[in-house]
């Protein structure tokens, strides 16, 4: 029996059946499906097409939102399952019903996550972008408005805006828009009327993209999000410049309709975009920008600016990734965000009950596909 | 008195020739005095010599080098001399000498072995027949337990073993280095009648160094007493009453210990008195099989092990997601890939370097302990003095067991490691499935579609050659010279020092070679 002497072995013998079942559910255990239920799926080609990955995660949402990780998908490559997925719940989720339930394929996109917050979560991201936007306003205009800024920066920053204005001007597409315009104002405003004219024209728009980037209007961020929207003051600049007397000293009193010419609202346009794309492309901005935010003269300005990118940042993110239920990080959400900005192709299964197929509707037609079970290998439960 | 056997005499009847005779013996420590200059001395079958001197005058040693155990290392011995024995002639100055079965002075017994076990490993590798010696060492041995541990036998009965130890060796010459010390009178009157009756009953020459010469007065042939004003070997004949005394008065009286004779204990059996030898595989499996367990199945190596698992697991996977920044944000996005990262770094970083470090530790002060204690008693010259190939006995076999254990010491660490990092996560996170958790550490260690994990390779590139090295640097250090327990316990500490310091300079160097040239990007 337990002798003393029988004891070490007693005791090796114990620890060594406590190595071995660690690595039996550990090692062991890490393919838990080769003796469970294994239900294979269909994917349609084209989903097929987009799947990077070899696993792919399965979610389950269910009423209010509540989002979890329930298992994982593989891509069968190989033997008579090839092409299909096979769904393995993970064991110890006793309440994963995966055959009662629908399950549909999504992309990893911003469009999947908007389609799958709960309703409220969309008005309140647009809150959080307009109050984004008018504080940056305020703080930019505040930054710009700073003597030091005004004496050390904004001639470095006249000089970046009026270089951008003058290569878009001088661009190939702008000079054909430019041609165009003119043939279609008629012959008898000449290109040498636009030569002419044009120095002071330029004055105007170069006046109205400082007014842009110094924020000195509203919606400036909304319009950065979307440049149909910054055409407008360019736009209004280009009529101004058209009150102007040098302008008009060129101008037979019959030209004064020339805006309403669509040809020359398209020059507008390609103009202003070609600024805009030229500004931004600048290879100067991260040395301004830095040279800016580390000026201790500008200390309070910038740090007004950088807190109110924080906090907004932070408040988006809760909003995005939080779910109805207490809150808590939507998993879902936060992987799929986290493949967007690390650029990673990636794609989910859902497992939606019956209670929330209405999610199906709120779907684009393109970004999700229905599975369809083919071959079950084993007894599903 | 056991009665004298008539000297042993060949087939025409006359006394044959001596069976060893040593001439022109010179021998001397490095640059000093000889201990011995040019004398030599005879010894015939059957017949007990007395060897005596002062301390310090050469006893041990001319004993130690006839019988091929003395450590010539330290210091460097001058020897010159020839040595004829059973009809060949040895230059000492080129060959080394090994006549004759050594008892040594401290005994030198096996101490990982029973009693019965010292007596049967030097029969099984002696390849003779047992009955010749089954009567005498069973006499011999009279009152041990045969399973006891020799650590637990009196000095008496140490001795006793030790001599039969000796004597299954099948030697025609026995060395006995003061055989009678640390016994009482009656404990060395009834040895030194064991003494006479070998000789007499086998025809051995034995040659007995002695202080103490009343117990083997009686017995004894002739009185040898090397002259430490000369460097001679003088032969004073039978040792009469007034000869002894006159040898006793110039040597000083030394003091004795008593030890007990023996109690009633079971009868000795071992097996070598029936059976026949057995085969050196027997004793190569039994010696792997005891390091075997010592180095990587006994309770104390597997605590450290599971402990070193335990501690990596619940550290490297509690703090990384307890301090991350924003935790109920990031740690959603970063889980996966931080599962997966630290199943990286527990499975090729961590675990292999605790685990080398432990074994570089634990193993490395039991290996030169042992081997350490085993040079200290003498036991790799017993070893080689009863034709047992030390060598491959022990560091071989201790290699052998740290080649094969280590990795199944790794693993068990890995597993344990795995377990824990498990229960942690989950106990932080129980909501989540432990199955998430299988799904992404082994993610990058062990996909799905891999029979044996990734990176392999590189785990074994740094846990085999550490646990090589910490054993060699082990072995060295325990194999010096040790003539004190200070030297054993000094190359405890050496070893583990240039073993762990060996460790973490492998493991930097495969990682850095590792990560430079293969796993950029």
């Amino acid at each position: 029996m337990l002798r003393s002497k029988n004891l070490p072995l007693i005791v090796s013998a114990l620890a060594l059946a406590a190595f071995s079942a660690a690595a039996i559910t550990t090692f062991m255990q890490r393919q838990w499906s080769t003796s469970a239920a294994i239900p294979a799926y269909h994917l349609p080609d084209k989903a097929a097409a987009q799947i990077s990955d070899r696993t792919i995660p399965v979610y389950q949402i269910g009423d209010l939102h509540g989002v979890r990780l329930v298992g994982r998908a593989l891509m069968r490559d190989r033997g008579r399952d090839r092409g299909h997925l096979q769904v393995e719940v993970y064991p110890d989720l006793d309440d994963i019903e995966l055959i009662g339930g629908t399950l549909i394929w999504m992309p990893g996109n911003f469009r999947s996550i908007r389609a799958l917050m709960p309703p409220n979560v969309p008005a309140e991201l647009r809150a959080s972008v307009q109050a984004f936007a008018d504080g940056l306003e305020d703080n930019l205009h505040r930054l710009t408005d700073a003597p030091k800024f005004r004496e050390l920066y904004r001639p470095e920053l006249d000089r970046i805006i009026g270089e951008a204005l003058q290569s878009s001007l001088e661009a190939p597409a702008t000079r054909a828009a430019l041609a165009q315009a003119s043939s279609s104002i008629g012959d008898e405003i000449s290109i040498k009327f636009f030569d002419d004219a044009m120095p002071v024209i330029l004055e105007y728009q170069k006046a109205a993209f400082a007014k842009v980037i110094q924020a000195g209007r509203q919606n400036f961020i909304a319009r950065l999000l979307n440049w149909q929207d910054t055409l407008t003051p360019l736009q209004d600049a280009f009529g101004q410049s058209f009150q102007d007397p040098r302008v008009q000293s060129a101008l037979t009193a019959q030209l004064q309709g020339i805006m309403t010419i669509p040809e020359t609202a398209r020059f507008a346009r390609v103009f202003g975009v070609g600024a805009a794309r030229r500004l931004a492309a600048d290879p100067r901005w991260p040395d301004f920008i830095g040279r800016v935010a580390n000026d201790h003269a500008l200390s309070a300005q910038v740090e007004a600016i950088e807190e109110l990118v924080a906090a907004t940042g932070k408040k988006m993110l809760l909003q995005m990734i939080a779910q109805d239920t207490n809150r808590e990080a939507n998993v879902l959400a936060l992987n799929v965000l986290r493949d967007v900005l690390l650029e990673r192709s990636s794609s989910f299964l859902l497992l939606l009950p019956d209670t929330r197929r209405d999610i199906i509707d709120r779907v684009d037609a393109e970004n999700w596909f229905l599975l369809t079970r083919g071959e079950v290998r084993g007894e599903v439960k | 008195m056991t009665q004298r056997r008539p000297p042993v005499t060949d087939d025409a009847g006359s006394i044959p020739g001596p069976i060893l005779r040593v001439s022109n013996l010179s021998l001397a420590p490095g640059a000093a005095a000889a201990l011995l200059d040019h004398t030599g001395f005879e010894l015939q079958r059957g017949e007990v010599v007395l060897l005596t001197g002062p301390s310090g005058c050469g006893k041990s040693t001319l004993v130690n080098l006839l019988a091929g155990t003395l450590d010539t290392t330290t210091p460097d011995w001058q020897v010159s001399g020839t040595v004829d024995f059973e009809g060949a002639s040895h230059d000492l100055a080129h060959e080394r000498s090994k006549i004759g079965g050594m008892v040594f002075q401290n005994f030198a017994l096996f101490d990982d072995l029973t009693a019965a076990q010292n007596v049967e490993i030097a029969f099984d590798h002696s390849g003779r027949d047992a009955a010749t010696y089954a009567e005498p060492v069973e006499k011999l041995l009279q009152g041990i337990d045969p399973s006891a541990a020799v650590r637990d036998c009196s000095g008496g009965q140490q001795q006793r073993i030790a001599i039969a130890r000796t004597l299954v060796a099948d030697k025609s010459v026995l060395f006995m280095d003061e055989p009678n010390s640390g016994l009482d009178n009656a404990a060395a009157t009834e040895l030194a009648r064991i003494i006479r009756e070998l000789a007499d009953n086998l025809g051995l020459a034995i040659v007995v160094i002695a202080h103490h010469l009343d117990a083997f007065r009686d017995i004894a042939d002739r009185l040898l007493v090397i002259d430490t004003a000369t460097g001679e070997i003088k032969d004073l004949g039978k040792p009469r009453p007034a000869i002894v005394d006159a040898a006793l008065h110039a040597l000083g009286d030394a003091a004795t210990e008593s030890v007990d004779t023996g109690r009633s204990t079971p009868r000795f059996t071992a097996n070598w008195a029936t059976d026949t030898c057995r085969s050196p595989a027997v004793w190569q499996a039994r010696f792997f099989g005891y390091y075997f367990w010592l180095l990587c199945l006994s309770p104390s190596i597997l605590l450290f092990i599971g402990l070193g698992g335990i501690l990596v697991g619940f550290v490297s996977t509690s703090f990384i997601f307890q301090y991350f920044p924003y935790r109920d944000i990031l740690v959603p996005v970063i889980q996966n890939d931080a599962l997966a990262g630290i199943g990286y770094v527990q499975f090729r970083l961590l675990i292999p370097l605790v685990v080398s470090i432990l074994i570089a530790t634990r193993n490395g002060a039991i290996i030169s302990a042992d081997i350490g204690s085993r040079v200290y008693s003498s036991q790799p010259w017993a070893m080689g003095n009863l034709g047992i190939p030390y060598r491959r006995y022990i560091p071989g076999n201790i290699t052998l067991s740290l080649m094969l254990g280590t990795p199944v010491l790794c693993l068990a660490a890995m597993a344990i490691s795995a377990w824990f990092s498990m229960q942690t996560w989950h106990a932080m996170y129980p909501e989540q499935s432990a199955y998430f958790w299988r799904e992404h550490y082994f993610r990058e260690i062990w996909p799905l579609d891999h029979s044996l994990p990734v990176g392999l390779f590189w785990v074994l590139a740094k846990i085999l050659p550490s646990a090589l090295c910490a054993n060699l640097i082990s072995i060295y250090f325990g194999s010096r010279p040790k003539k004190s327990v200070t030297d054993v316990n000094s190359a405890i500490a050496n070893s583990i020092i240039f073993s762990v310091s060996f460790v973490f300079l492998w493991h930097s160097l495969v990682i850095l070679y590792h990560f430079h040239f293969f796993a950029r990007g």
